[in-house]
């Protein structure tokens, strides 16, 4: 059987963390990041995006962010999520398995 | 001055508020604000073009993602809560009819949309068939006029008129060429249409740089784009509202008459991009442009040097 700790994100959590790479985000600004990644494929809705940062807490790959970054500018009510080093782990591995995947495909399309 | 960001209804906000009591209470009693705060920004957002498809997107975006999500908790919730099999087919009760609906919904509204646009379209090709109606009635009769001047300029003029008289490329050049593009326009300016600006490109040909009044004066009128703005705000442009209706016509009209522009070589971007919005239906682009079309009284054409000169500062 597949090594499955820490498992593989899915493709919408995958999104999510990078979209934390450059700092920590609150929800929207999480859904505007991974729209704005993938040039608007992929448009993230409250639903999805929360179940999936419910996920990636219970994970462990990302976590609540205890500060804000300008507590004047913003809404109070809004949560900050940032990447754990458990997340930082978990990006660099899978874009390392993407890139594999996609050396492979190049390979193999345009030799 | 940017119009304000659209905000989310308090109804809507409230009936959104009502579906998340579907989802686990766990997961809502944690994240259910959340989701209403990001529900009301994703609608501030998708609304504030004002478009109409962009809303009908914002309501088919919500509805898949609500019942996507939906399912993932409560089969997540029933996981953890470790009693799999009744939950399950608790879940496939309730949830084959909602799924069976959301399906039809999505048929339903996608069939109202082909029949918006079909409808839409058939406004436009009965405005199109009737604004050349309107040209080739204006034509003949110009023509008419113009042969009764019986002098060689005036026939001429009238072949002009019959033929192609919005591509200026084809006059020839010179004096009795200027003569004659005089009386065009003089005729021309006579038509209750707003054609003088024709007039004034046939008059300034070689001008790309006409003057602010000229360009303001071929603006379609804030008055008009507020109202077709309202009208499209509200859905409400298939006949129900007069007003709109006419806004609507006058929308057709405006842009049939930006084609004649462009056909007599006349380019100046403000024109162009306004035009350009206001076939796409982007209002709120069209209410800003008006500003920088207001700009344009501050500055003067330079025939030396062929170029503009602003009093006030960026106003070109």
């Amino acid at each position: 059987m597949a090594e499955t700790t820490p498992s593989s994100p899915s493709s919408a959590q995958y999104q999510i963390l990078l979209s934390l790479l450059d700092g920590e985000k609150h929800g929207y600004a999480i859904m505007l990041a991974v729209e704005s990644l993938t040039d608007g494929e992929v448009r993230l809705g409250p639903g999805t995006l929360y179940g999936a940062i419910k996920r990636l807490i219970e994970q462990g790959w990302i976590a609540e962010s205890g500060e804000r970054p300008d507590p004047d500018l913003d809404d109070e009510r809004r949560r900050y999520y940032r990447l754990t080093g458990l997340g930082q782990k978990v990006v660099a591995r899978e874009t390392t398995r993407m890139h594999r995947l996609v050396r492979f495909a190049n390979q193999h399309l345009f030799a | 001055m940017k119009s304000p960001r659209p905000i989310c209804p308090a109804w809507l906000r409230a009936c959104y508020r009502i579906s998340l009591r579907t989802y686990p209470a766990q997961f809502r009693a944690e994240y259910g604000a959340l989701m209403e705060q990001a529900f009301a920004d994703r609608y501030a957002r998708f609304t504030a073009s004002g478009n109409m498809s962009e809303k009908i997107r914002f309501a088919l975006d919500t509805l898949r993602d609500s019942s996507q999500s939906l399912c993932s908790q409560h089969w997540l919730a029933t996981e953890a809560a470790g009693f799999v099999r009744q939950r399950f087919l608790l879940l496939l009760v309730l949830f084959v009819p909602v799924v069976f609906f959301h399906q039809n919904l999505i048929m339903k509204a996608s069939e109202s949309m082909t029949a918006l646009e079909a409808t839409m379209d058939a406004l436009d090709t009965a405005m199109d068939n009737a604004m050349d109606n309107e040209y080739d009635t204006y034509r003949s009769k110009l023509e008419s006029r113009l042969r009764q001047y019986g002098d060689t300029d005036s026939v001429k003029a009238a072949r002009f008129v019959s033929n192609r008289w919005t591509t200026i490329d084809d006059i020839p050049e010179g004096e009795a060429l200027n003569r004659m593009n005089l009386r065009i326009a003089r005729e021309v300016m006579a038509y209750p249409f707003r054609l003088s600006l024709i007039a004034r490109v046939v008059d300034e040909r070689e001008r790309y740089w006409s003057d602010a009044n000229t360009v303001y004066s071929i603006m379609w009128p804030i008055d008009n784009v507020k109202q077709l703005r309202a009208c499209l705000d509200h859905k409400d442009f298939a006949g129900k509202d007069p007003a709109c209706l006419q806004a609507w016509k006058d929308r057709r009209r405006y842009l049939q008459f930006s084609k004649l522009m462009y056909g007599s070589g006349y380019r100046r971007p403000e024109v162009e991009e306004f035009v350009t919005a206001l076939e796409q239906n982007r209002m709120e682009e069209l209410e800003l442009n008006y500003i920088a079309l207001n700009n344009l009284q501050h500055c003067r054409f330079i025939p030396a040097q062929n170029n503009v000169e602003c009093d006030k500062p960026g106003a070109r």
